[in-house]
């Protein structure tokens, strides 16, 4: 899959980036067909920096970082590049990978529930973690899983090392879940929905703890989320993603400021907000994704889309073009232009991704 | 922990209690002279001798007072005697017992030990070769009857024997009459006699656990502490062996205990088609010849021994789960 785009993201990945993902695509194979997850995606994620990932669920989102990860289930079929400083993960030895996992590259899941170790104390879950990179006594990575504890604001942690999973709530756990993240000094946490699965009360806290573990060791972070509420706090970049693609990506204020894609618009415009006026009613988005199994040829949001011409389901989108400098790249036929910046020409016809 | 074992230990008395109620009634609601007293009533002056076998027998006494008895001397370490051979129950299961024992504990540690084992690299290797070839050998031994299996076991054994000349697999009996025989000897010659039986045990309950073993793991690697555990960097043998393992032995743990009734009657059956003097034989008899006493004794003895399991099976799985242990 080539994908020359004059756009942000060339061909080659970004040796400044911590973790810089080219062309990605990954596909599963199932029994009604191949479902093509993630079509041809570029990113760059740098030091100290929060970039966001948003989209529907199905949108590829977590897709591409488990990709990163080296986490998806075996029959997935990865292509292009991911690479961590330089080097390339994608076809890495399994060993080599386990070295990178959870030291350089970690990650905190949606479903705190789910995800810990049901019979094992939470202290060693997170010493574990850290035996696994760093050369410590077992006393010693449990009392480095307490200062963990403490760090992500669990009170009286030196007894909670003893705790299990099923002693402490969801909060609780996901605090847990970042400590673990954190453990081994990592250059890049990936926070995938890290908020979704728990009580709307609780989910700022997490969100909270969440940039001071980030701020703690100096990492950078992906956070990947449904929720743009979510993102604008925290992020320094947004990155949307729509059937597998990239629909837009650009500085978070600037985004919010104006969107360029109607697909970022109309997330926008459906998240409530103190400034509403009231009696104003939300406005969703119409329809829903399309099936990943055989996605259209053209662009995948023609259906739901106020904008889009008779072009649009024919032709894939255009690569990623700049739309609103400095920051903002759309992929879209008919991208919205906000009238205080001069429009480049926002068309490249002919030269499209192929899909 | 001590809380729950202590818990657990409670509940069982009440469930003891309830198994020497059921081990009594099931035999005493049978008469025990039913064809006798056919034949008696039928001459002249039967009725007396009727009478009179029912009082040596008890039968004449209401069934609450006999159980009020039987309980009693139960306590008193009495099971009663054999109508057959005038022996004490108790002697008669102090001997079956430990012959029994043998067979059931090399059953069921050794196919629970391979089953895990098979179940584990069936499931981390799904659909690899070994898998298939193990799902086709756990079918088709899971859908043998035991005292088919026996049977064709031994006749196998005996074909061997005949082959190398030397008598290797013994076919009959628990171990060789009259044998005089040091302590390795007399265990060599037990080894040789618990061969065929333990493999005709071990086959069927080795197919079953491996099964479920191999679901349980396939479920657990699926799940998302599995994907934390592999997030950390935590290399796949620990991941397979510390987090997977040790969760889906939890409804091994449960698989065994609850088929360990089974297992026993699987055992009755082994024993008599290899010609044991254990707990199965004894049943038989006590059965064909209306032996009231040791039928109840045996039944009770087994319904302790299968409390005594579950307890135990309980007692791991309080160990392995903390939520368990702490609920």
């Amino acid at each position: 899959m080539s994908n020359d785009e004059p756009g942000s993201s060339s061909e080659a990945p970004d040796p400044t980036a911590i973790l810089s993902v080219r062309d990605l695509t990954v596909d599963f194979p199932t029994d009604d067909g191949v479902v093509q997850a993630v079509r041809g995606v570029s990113w760059d994620v740098h030091e100290g920096e929060v970039l966001a990932i948003a989209g529907e669920s199905g949108s590829g989102k977590s897709v591409s970082v488990l990709a990163a990860m080296g986490l998806l289930p075996p029959n997935a079929r990865v292509s292009g590049s991911i690479s961590h400083r330089g080097q390339e993960l994608l076809g890495m030895p399994e060993k080599q990978l386990e070295q990178l996992r959870g030291s350089a590259m970690s990650m905190v899941f949606q479903d705190p529930m789910t995800s810990l170790n049901p019979v094992m104390s939470v202290g060693e879950q997170i010493a574990e973690g850290v035996r696994v990179h760093q050369k410590l006594k077992r006393q010693e990575s449990i009392r480095r899983a307490a200062e963990l504890l403490d760090l992500v604001g669990i009170a009286d942690s030196t007894r909670r090392v003893d705790s299990y999973p099923h002693e402490l709530s969801g909060g609780m756990r996901q605090r847990a879940m970042i400590a673990m993240a954190i453990a081994n000094d990592p250059d890049v946490l990936i926070a995938d929905e890290p908020t979704t699965a728990l009580d709307v009360t609780i989910q700022a806290q997490i969100l909270d703890v969440l940039e001071r573990a980030r701020q703690a060791v100096d990492s950078a972070l992906i956070l990947i989320t449904h929720d743009l509420g979510v993102v604008a706090r925290t992020a320094h970049r947004l990155f949307v993603m729509y059937a597998g693609r990239t629909a837009e990506t650009g500085l978070i204020d600037d985004v919010f400021e104006h969107p360029t894609h109607p697909y970022t618009a109309g997330l926008l415009a459906a998240i409530p907000r103190l400034d509403t006026p009231r009696g104003r009613r939300l406005i969703p988005i119409e329809g829903s994704p399309p099936s990943m199994l055989s996605p259209p040829p053209g662009c995948a949001f023609t259906p739901r889309c106020p904008r889009a011409t008779d072009i649009c389901p024919q032709n894939p989108p255009p690569p990623l073009t700049l739309i609103s400098p400095p920051s903002q790249h759309a992929a879209c036929h008919h991208p919205l232009i906000h009238p205080r910046t001069d429009s480049p020409s926002q068309q490249t016809p002919g030269e499209a991704p192929d899909a | 922990m001590l809380a729950y074992a202590t818990r657990k230990l409670l509940i069982s008395i009440p469930v003891l209690f309830f198994a020497t109620l059921v081990a009594f009634l099931l035999v005493a609601t049978v008469d025990p002279i039913a064809e006798q007293r056919v034949f008696l009533l039928s001459q002249p002056g039967g009725a007396e001798q009727v009478a009179r076998l029912e009082a040596s027998l008890g039968l004449d006494k209401p069934l609450i007072e006999r159980y009020g008895n039987w309980l009693g001397d139960l306590v008193r370490g009495d099971m009663g005697t054999s109508t057959e051979n005038g022996r004490a129950v108790t002697t008669l299961l102090g001997e079956a017992i430990p012959v029994t024992m043998r067979l059931v504990i090399a059953a069921t540690v050794i196919s629970v030990i391979f089953g895990v084992a098979v179940g584990v690299i069936s499931a981390v290797r799904k659909y690899s070769v070994f898998d298939n070839v193990s799902t086709f050998f756990a079918f088709l031994f899971f859908a043998m009857p035991v005292f088919w299996l026996g049977a064709v076991l031994k006749d196998l054994g005996i074909r061997f024997n005949d082959w190398w000349g030397r008598r290797i697999f013994f076919t009959i009996g628990e171990q060789s009459p009259r044998l005089d025989a040091d302590f390795w000897g007399t265990w060599a010659d037990r080894a040789g006699h618990i061969i065929l039986p333990a493999l005709t045990l071990i086959l069927i309950q080795l197919a079953a656990t491996s099964r479920f073993q191999r679901s349980a793991m396939l479920d657990v690697l699926e799940s998302d502490y599995i994907r934390t555990a592999r997030a950390k960097g935590v290399p796949r043998r620990r991941v397979i062996t510390r987090h997977a393992l040790r969760n889906a032995l939890l409804p091994v743990v449960s698989y065994t205990g609850l088929t360990f009734g089974t297992l026993i009657g699987g055992t009755v059956v082994t024993e008599v088609v290899f010609n044991w003097q254990g707990m199965g034989r004894l049943f038989l008899d006590s059965l064909l010849d209306g032996d009231v006493a040791v039928s109840q004794g045996w039944l009770l003895a087994v319904g302790i021994s299968v409390i005594a399991v579950n307890l135990l099976t309980d007692l791991v799985y309080g160990v392995l789960d903390p939520r368990v242990r702490h609920g």
